[in-house]
């Protein structure tokens, strides 16, 4: 870990990150060739740092159907999926997928799909299983389902030491050995401990340096714009989690980001609202969601899709120790799925704490129709939030990739008669 | 004297009003939309004008309001319809708390401060149950102008339970009660209940805090303010004017501005 | 005597109706009562602990949602919503807790619902595996029973002993056989006796202590044999969808107008384990076992031994059935996920079916009706 890796040499974070993912999907279409087997994971809980021990090539599912939505393509991958037979109600990542299957696996990114030789899901989102259960179906390869008990009730405890944590973690760890001896099956090749040492020293340091950049956000002026670049930094994150160039690429743009910190230079030129922004983002309008926000002087430090969608690990509160690789994985992986990764349905005082850290003026709940984890509670949790905390927030609605769902008019409505609301806050609270 | 204008141009109807200095009403006019938004929102002014008996230089502001906001080109200012509900429905019921609009296209619950400002609203604007949309469809239906169905289905005794959630359906379910005999007031109610019942669980989402000051072209149908009154516990203020609101709203803003010393791009450039 | 039999059973089921049906909890119940959502729950450490297991069903379509639509998504599933309304219009004061399994993502958002709004309820979700495939599953699953039996244990203020929960073993054992043995009549002789009021039998068990019910179900068993029987000629066929929100009975009735529906998953959780539990050694371990290693399988559940397609193939077999009824109440993520996979498999083997949508809160079944004859037509002149 001395000199920079080469392709990141010389340039800005962003033209990295931008690299970094083309390298990484490029990869993707010489995996087998290579001899490379390939894995498929979720972003919300998955065993990166033991395929990373075996070599396996990266797919990411989730990824690839928020790329369809991100160039445009996601209308007629979903139109194959629900003309194939799937209810319009089904999780459009899961329709976009089918429709991946169905074109041959050639995506809109001119990658070939490699089919999986494994395939993860974990139990943080219910979704992942059925997916799993289509991919057995159609690849024709079992799936490994991770269960990772997360958290039980709101105010939930597992202080290091307790029963209920020695409890949880075995849980992980078995599994995480079964699926060692999965990998070994698969690949005809034995575990390497010290490697999984190594590829964990790597996340340490890459998680780190991620848990600084989102500090850097609790700043005024917000260096970046969580919901927006910050898509970027995940996608580098999850991709390359466990890897030196992983952490080039963190080393790098923690560097800027640190610099803008100190020259005080903002995302939004003129910073006037700071906001929360809770659920993800709608990646067939990613940008215009976005500018619609920003066009007011808007600007989001923070976001819980960035500790959701990245692993968790900022959540973690520790991290691994590579002189028991397996053990502190185990035990960091259900740390991030009770503090990181299932808080989704406890998050009414994390929101209201963010919004204090981030110094925000409101939240704004992005309600999901057809993902169900994100959307089912946000009207109770944002009646809870604004009536308990006093904030200011609102609610809109459309999907992750169905445009059909996107309602310019109605949605840019809500966005303008909000600023009005904090405009006109601003002014009493300047007035009193 | 000097005037201001507010030019609310919705998906259905396009309202103009012209105010004096005081905020007092001069002049309004309506029309029912047309493809192009932006000759409606010309239209509706010179109409409004004209029954103000004032010419277009005599206006020192205009604020657009509406879906169409955007394409008032002679708009200096463009405001939402919810800020814009608001502030007409509070102009008219002082002590107005709580705002519930139901208009063709969509359905709005806003909740109003102690110094009229909007504390929180929800809409409903993706599905036509629970706005004036699904009266639109009884009244397609039943054969009968919206403006008899108010009073038809006061005479209800024994209302019939509407359990479909889709306008496409609901014209389906009516056919299929009147089939069975159900007499056309008792369907009708059903669907004044149905839409009560969603519009009284979007308030509820904001809070419902008294007074309630009911709006929109729906507010007009006696059944549906008897009901709302009924299902939310508590009288409504209802204002003759309830089209108009959303357009003396934003005509109130565009008083702040020209009180403010703000002067239309149009004025100033006529002037010089 | 048949018509008093018929009699004393028409009886028995107005009072299974009327308890399968009822939602109220009020404030001064006893015993204490424990709210669970569907699918599994394991009963029997509640009914040690002295306090009685109450399975929410949803409101079905009696009850007007006012409150919950406030508080839920529009995309979610009908239950969701009325279960939550049942606890804000006060049905449910009563209860002391609440739990919900990870089924679906909209269920493990109703313990966060539920603890928001019912701050003086314990509110949390049972955290049953969606692994059941690892040497660890089982000690797993033990240690998140005995994390439910010292809750449990708080609440009532004392220990939950082994003894008590062998002894509710025992009475559930006997439960299960019971049920077991009505659904062996709907299947072997199913003019005997149709599936709603089997449903009814096995839906008021969730209202009363198990006891009771084992006397009830022995009661019915009894007057069921004495029943005079008309043979009918409909065709066998087994019904999906009714693991979690439950299909309005209207519905059933109109199905088995021109079907017998000769084995479903109406109620699963109530049948969840398949055998007895061992009623020696550990019985948290017993249970846990069970959970594991006897149960039956929903779109819910996830167990590579248990592929859909498969099971779905043996539940055929086993029941004589010649054809299927896959439903999925809307909105459902697993079930609809499911019913194309299902519908494949169905394809390949030749086996006709009809795929449907409900909603718990449904009152009008005409079109559905018009679907279900004439699909039951096509089996007849098959």
């Amino acid at each position: 870990m001395t000199a920079p890796y080469p392709v990141l040499e010389g340039v800005d974070a962003r033209t990295a990150g931008q690299r970094l993912i083309n390298q990484w999907l490029a990869s993707l279409n010489t995996a087998h060739e290579r001899g490379q087997p390939v894995a498929y994971v979720f972003v919300m809980g998955n065993a990166v740092e033991i395929l990373r021990a075996f070599d396996f090539a990266l797919v990411f599912p989730e990824i690839n159907s928020l790329q369809t939505g991100v160039r445009k393509a996601s209308a007629e991958f979903l139109a194959k999926a629900e003309d194939f037979g799937f209810s319009p109600d089904v999780c459009s990542y899961v329709k976009a997928d089918v429709g991946l299957m169905l074109s041959n696996m050639q995506h809109p990114s001119g990658v070939t799909m490699p089919m999986p030789d494994l395939a993860i899901a974990s139990s943080m989102c219910n979704v992942y299983i059925k997916w799993a259960e289509i991919w057995e179906r159609h690849f024709g390869i079992p799936a490994f389902v991770l269960d990772l008990p997360g958290k039980r009730f709101a105010h939930w405890q597992a202080p290091a030491g307790s029963r209920q944590r020695e409890a949880d973690t075995r849980w992980v760890l078995g599994q995480l050995q079964d699926l060692i001896a999965r990998c070994e099956q698969i690949t005809g090749r034995k575990f390497d401990r010290d490697r999984l040492a190594e590829v964990e020293t790597y996340v340490n340091e890459m998680v780190r340096l991620w848990i600084d950049i989102l500090a850097f956000n609790r700043n005024r002026p917000a260096p970046y714009n969580s919901m927006l670049d910050g898509l970027t930094y995940m996608g580098v994150l999850n991709a390359w989690r466990g890897t030196r160039e992983g952490v080039e690429y963190m080393r790098l743009l923690h560097r800027e980001m640190a610099d803008k910190v100190a020259r005080g230079v903002g995302r939004v030129p003129n910073e006037r609202f700071r906001l929360i922004f809770s659920g993800t983002p709608c990646y067939v309008n990613m940008r215009r969601l976005i500018e619609l926000f920003e066009s007011h002087g808007g600007v989001f430090p923070a976001a819980d899709y960035l500790t959701y969608a990245a692993g968790g690990l900022d959540s973690a509160g520790i991290f691994y120790d590579p002189s028991r690789p397996l053990e502190s994985l185990a035990e960091v992986t259900t740390l991030a799925a009770q503090f990181g990764l299932s808080n989704h349905f406890f998050s009414h005082h994390t929101l209201a704490q963010q919004a204090k850290d981030y110094l925000a003026d409101g939240i704004v709940y992005h309600g999901i129709k057809s993902c169900r984890t994100v959307a089912t509670s946000m009207a109770d949790n944002r009646e809870y939030v604004s009536t308990r905390y006093g904030l200011p927030t609102l609610y809109i609605e459309s999907d992750l990739i169905d445009p059909r769902y996107w309602s310019d008019a109605q949605i840019k409505n809500r966005i303008d008669a909000f600023f009005e609301v904090l405009e006109q806050r601003a002014l009493l609270a300047n007035a009193s | 004297m000097q005037y201001v204008a507010g030019i609310d141009v919705g998906s259905t109807q396009a309202k103009g009003v012209i105010l004096d200095e005081q905020g007092n009403v001069v002049g309004e006019a309506l029309l029912d939309m047309e493809t192009n938004m932006g000759t409606a929102a010309e239209r509706v002014f010179a109409l409004a004008l004209a029954s103000a008996g004032i010419d277009a230089d005599a206006v020192a502001f205009t604020v657009a309001t509406g879906y169409g906001r955007y394409r008032v080109t002679f708009g200096d200012l463009q405001v939402t319809e919810i800020s814009c509900h608001a502030r007409g429905a509070v102009a008219a019921f002082p002590a107005t708390r709580t705002v519930l609009d139901i208009g063709g296209q969509d359905t709005k619950a806003i909740r109003i401060g102690p110094s009229g400002e909007v504390v929180d609203f929800a809409m409903n604007d993706k599905c036509a149950a629970g706005t004036g949309r699904f009266l639109g469809a009884a009244s397609f239906a039943l054969e009968l102008p919206l403006s008899e169905l108010g009073p038809l289905a006061m005479k209800a005794t024994t209302p019939v339970k509407i359990t479909t959630t889709c306008t496409v359906f609901a014209e389906t379910e009516i056919i299929g009660h009147l089939a069975k005999g159900r007499r056309p007031e008792d369907v009708l109610m059903g669907m004044h209940q149905a839409i009560a019942t969603r519009c009284a669980s979007l308030v509820r989402r904001v809070g419902l805090t008294p007074e309630v000051t009911f709006t929109g072209g729906v507010s007009r149908n006696e059944a549906m303010v008897a009901l709302l009154q009924e299902v939310l516990g508590m009288p409504l203020n209802v204002s003759p004017r309830a089209h108009f609101m959303g357009a003396i709203g934003a005509g109130l803003y565009a008083l702040d501005n020209a009180r403010a010393g703000r002067r239309s791009v149009r004025v100033r450039e006529a002037i010089s | 005597m048949a018509i008093d039999a018929e009699a004393a059973l028409m009886t028995l089921l107005e009072r299974c109706h009327e308890l399968a049906l009822r939602n109220e909890v009020p404030d001064d119940e006893y015993p204490e009562v424990i709210g669970y959502f569907p699918v599994y729950f394991p009963e029997e450490i509640v009914h040690a602990a002295g306090l009685r297991p109450h399975a929410l069903y949803g409101g079905g379509n009696k009850i007007e949602v006012r409150l919950a639509d406030a508080r839920i998504g529009s995309f979610v599933c009908s239950i969701c919503r009325s279960t939550t309304e049942l606890g804000l219009n006060g049905t449910l004061r009563g209860m002391k807790g609440f739990f919900a399994q990870p089924i679906c993502d909209a269920a493990r958002h109703m313990a966060g619902i539920w603890g928001r709004n019912f701050p003086r309820q314990m509110s949390q979700l049972l955290l049953l595996p969606q692994n059941a495939n690892s040497p660890a599953t089982k000690r797993y699953v033990y240690d998140e029973y005995q994390r439910l039996r010292s809750e449990l244990a708080t609440q009532v203020g004392h220990e939950i002993s082994d003894a008590a929960i062998r002894a509710s073993v025992h009475v559930y054992n006997e439960n299960r056989r019971l049920q077991r043995e009505l659904y062996g009549i709907k299947r072997d002789d199913p003019a005997r006796l149709s599936t709603v009021e089997a449903y009814l039998l096995v839906r008021a068990g969730t209202r009363l202590r198990r006891e009771e019910h084992n006397v009830i179900l022995r009661e019915a068993l009894h007057l069921l044999t004495e029943r005079r029987v008309h043979p009918r000629d409909k065709p066998r066929v087994v019904f999906l969808g009714g693991f979690c929100e439950q299909p309005p009975l209207e519905m059933i009735e109109t199905i088995e107008d021109a079907c017998f529906i000769v084995d479903d998953d109406l109620l699963i959780g109530q049948r969840w384990i398949l055998a007895d539990v061992p009623e020696e050694g550990d019985p948290v371990w017993a249970l846990a076992e069970s959970y594991v290693d006897r149960s039956a399988w929903s779109p819910v559940q996830y167990d590579a031994r248990k592929p859909k397609g498969e099971m779905l193939m043996q539940m055929i077999r086993e029941a004589r059935a010649e054809a299927a009824i896959i439903t999925a109440a809307k909105f459902c993520e697993p079930a609809l996920d499911d019913q194309l996979a299902l519908a494949h498999r169905l394809n390949a083997e030749k086996i006709p079916y009809l795929v449907l949508e409900f909603e718990e809160k449904m009152t009008s079944f005409e079109q559905m009706a018009m679907q279900v004859e004439t699909f039951a037509e096509s089996l007849l002149f098959q």
